[in-house]
């Protein structure tokens, strides 16, 4: 329950103080799992997780390894289940693989991503 | 003009244009040094051939993505394109992608796919095409449908909200995400009040769709659209990924793969906003992020996909942003430089209180850029920016219109009779006047240079809806605010430069309006399908009206002739256009578009029959010949 607690604490926080990251992750090299779960997390999550450009306003926290160090279990409950009124539940929408690549390309951020692109078109 | 300094205008357009077509490069047939003619067949896993299939190439290492469709035989035919490896897959709502690869060299090749059939097809289907199932059956569904529309499909496709599903407590927390929202993505501060009607009917919106896409079963009634027949599966299409501005990379769903469903723009990928094919077949755009470091607009090479970025000082450390563009008779390019006029600029304290819009223009021979500043006591340009059959520019304004002399450097400023009179679209008609949209207003206002006054023309009320009589309580019309019902929402009109008509598409009405420059009657002609949203406008030679949509993934030609439309598709899913443009050369039509959540520019080649039987000839000619 603190943990869920705190996962909550962080998804409440309307104007994240982390700094962000000056780079997005596109450098580094990427699993096809993690590569996955970047997509997913864009299409699903980014709206409300990712600055739309650099001077706007996220509604949720910035995301990344640290959010998740010993709070997995907890954040794979909230993506499905949501936090009240505030955040959808993913439930009915995602498998919990699609979860899982979720959180396993979290864990590739050092500090919430400002930008999500990938090196080259992907498609 | 008198008449003899008219016929001298007549003259230099005409000698000019002769001029032009010379120098003009045929981008169906390719460059010279690429021969390689990709071709194949369509057919289901049974064995029928399949019409409208869409089917990509995609080089290796490239950005661009080519992309023709199959005709009634199952046939398709690509223009000539570089040897290299090529990704190549086909996609058809109601059908597993179909992939494979293919190295051209030099000669015709074939690739056939079999493309087997899926009853999970929702992500596939355009915006307008996922609304079409939203029931019509009850009151209430009428009623929730019609503020779904109202406030959910004003910025984005349906598609983006209907691609979830959510729980009804799920939907309220979108719901209360969305009613806190900027056009640009960004969020209000938690201190600003929430979007008032949404809060109003957010209850009644949340019961609504966890009923259309909820846990349970749905009412709706999803259906595979009609194929395309007949010229819209003749163009070829090109589109160009865009690296995003800030950290560099590629969107990540930039649409290729209609299964992720629509384009969202997430994360950095929004708001290269309007884009223009020079005769070079290269492509400038403009951009409308405030805080952008380093692209006030842009060009993409029409080849590569190369992009370059040019930057105009804007606020402190920020480029100019840029939104409306449009090509001149003499080939240059001109934009409106909106730094203070920019939808958000709110958000860069910097900006607030910086010079009105100017217009800019660049010669896309030698790259030469000059900017133009309207005098301190006028308006500054803001969103749409047009050239009259004069060869006077004209641009949009925080309230009315303003016309810029390219022959003397200098503006002349229209206000609009009623205030507030911003404008968001505008065209320059043949006669050398201007006409610009009000589109919270529906007022068209136009001018008379002659006397240099305003005048306005009020666009009747919108009277075509699936609403019946009551389904909306008076608590819920107040909601609605002042407008009501009926609105019609005029967008982006575009003039006719060889005939007296000006042509509004009407976004809420989801209809084209014509407008005779000299009786001022108007004729309405209602869209082809409900819930496209007509936004912007362009006139070919043949006075045929072409229209982007941004709710759906299609363009709409309009016949004024036969008064029949005939819809073209973008290959990609989430185009979410914002304007359309386009480059009329030696017959040949090209239009261009950059789709909005996908960081992506779309350059569309109309073919005829006789350019696919002059491709299939020579694919043939190469077979027998082997």
């Amino acid at each position: 329950m603190k943990r869920v607690a705190s996962i909550f604490i962080l998804f409440f926080t309307i104007f994240p103080i982390t700094v962000f990251a000056q780079q997005s992750p596109t450098k580094s090299a990427m699993s096809e799992t993690q590569k996955e779960g970047r997509r997913v997390f864009q299409q699903k999550c980014a709206m409300c997780h990712v600055p739309a450009s650099s001077s706007a306003k996220t509604l949720g926290t910035g995301l990344s390894k640290t959010t998740l160090d010993g709070n997995e279990d907890a954040l794979r409950e909230t993506i499905m289940n949501g936090l009240g009124n505030t955040m959808p539940g993913f439930k009915y929408t995602l498998t919990s693989t699609q979860v899982g690549n979720i959180i396993d390309f979290l864990k590739t951020l050092d500090t919430p991503a400002r930008t999500l692109a990938s090196e080259h078109p992907e498609r | 003009m008198n008449k003899k300094n008219r016929s001298l205008w007549t003259f230099a357009v005409a000698a000019f244009a002769i001029l032009a077509v010379a120098a003009w490069t045929p981008s169906i047939t390719g460059a010279a040094t690429d021969n390689a003619i990709l071709n194949g067949t369509v057919k289901s896993a049974s064995g029928e051939k399949l019409e409208d299939v869409t089917v990509f190439a995609k080089i290796e290492g490239r950005p661009v993505t080519v992309s023709v469709f199959t005709d009634e035989q199952g046939n398709f035919y690509f223009p000539p394109m570089e040897d290299g490896k090529y990704s190549v897959w086909a996609q058809a709502v109601g059908f597993e992608a179909a992939r494979g690869e293919v190295n051209l060299h030099g000669a015709p090749q074939r690739k056939d796919f079999a493309m087997k059939e899926t009853k999970d097809f929702w992500l596939q289907l355009t915006g307008d095409e996922q609304e079409a199932a939203l029931p019509e059956d009850t009151p209430n569904h009428r009623r929730m449908k019609d503020v779904f529309m109202r406030n959910c499909t004003s910025c984005h496709e349906a598609n983006i909200a209907l691609q979830n599903k959510f729980d009804e407590q799920g939907w309220e927390a979108i719901i209360n995400a969305m009613s806190r929202t900027n056009t640009d993505g960004g969020f209000h501060p938690s201190d600003q009040r929430p979007n008032p009607t949404l809060t109003f009917f957010k209850k009644d919106l949340a019961a609504y769709l966890a009923e259309m896409r909820g846990p349970g079963p749905s009412p709706m009634r999803v259906k595979i659209p009609e194929r395309l027949t007949g010229d819209a599966v003749l163009p070829v299409v090109y589109s160009y990924d865009l690296p995003l501005d800030d950290g560099g990379g590629y969107d990540l769903n930039n649409g290729n793969d209609w299964a992720f469903g629509p384009s969202m723009g997430s994360g950095g990928g929004q708001a290269a906003h309007d884009a223009q094919v020079d005769w070079n077949g290269n492509i400038w755009f403009t951009y409308n992020v405030p805080d952008s470091l380093d692209r006030t607009v842009g060009k993409i090479d029409g080849k590569t996909g190369e992009v370059t970025n040019i930057k105009v000082p804007g606020p402190g450390e920020f480029a100019a942003s840029t939104h409306g563009i449009t090509l001149s008779h003499d080939g240059m390019i001109w934009f409106t430089m909106n730094s203070a006029g920019a939808i958000n600029a709110a958000a860069v304290p910097e900006m607030v209180g910086e010079a009105p819009g100017k217009i800019g223009k660049i010669d896309p021979k030698t790259g030469k850029m000059e900017i133009f500043q309207p005098d301190a006591n006028m308006a500054g340009a803001s969103i749409s920016i047009d050239e009259d059959g004069r060869g006077d520019i004209w641009a949009s304004t925080g309230r009315g219109s303003l016309r810029f002399d390219p022959k003397t450097n200098k503006f002349t400023e229209f206000v609009s009779l009623t205030q507030p009179g911003g404008s968001y679209g505008m065209t320059g008609d043949r006669d050398g006047n201007g006409w610009w949209t009000q589109i919270s207003l529906d007022i068209v206002g136009h001018s008379d240079v002659e006397t240099g006054k305003s005048l306005e023309i009020k666009v009747p009320p919108n009277t075509t809806s699936f609403l019946k009589e009551g389904d909306l309580s008076p608590e819920d019309l107040e909601a609605y605010g002042p407008r009501g019902t009926g609105t019609e929402a005029p967008r982006r009109l575009v003039a006719d430069r060889n005939s007296d008509n000006v042509w509004v598409p009407d976004y809420s009405g989801n209809n084209l309006l014509r407008i005779n420059t000299r009786t001022l009657k108007t004729t309405f002609y209602p869209a082809p399908r409900a819930g496209l949203n007509p936004y912007m406008g362009m006139v070919d030679s043949s006075h045929n009206v072409w229209m982007n949509l941004q709710g759906s993934d299609y363009v709409a030609r309009f016949d004024p002739k036969t008064e029949k439309w005939t819809l073209f598709s973008w290959p990609i899913r989430g185009t979410s256009t914002r304007a359309l443009h386009m480059a009329e050369r030696n017959g040949q039509i090209q239009l261009t578009a950059m789709f909005y959540n996908a960081s992506r520019a779309g350059r569309m080649v109309i073919r005829s029959k006789q350019d696919i039987q002059a491709l299939k000839a020579r694919a043939e000619q190469t077979v027998a010949s082997k």
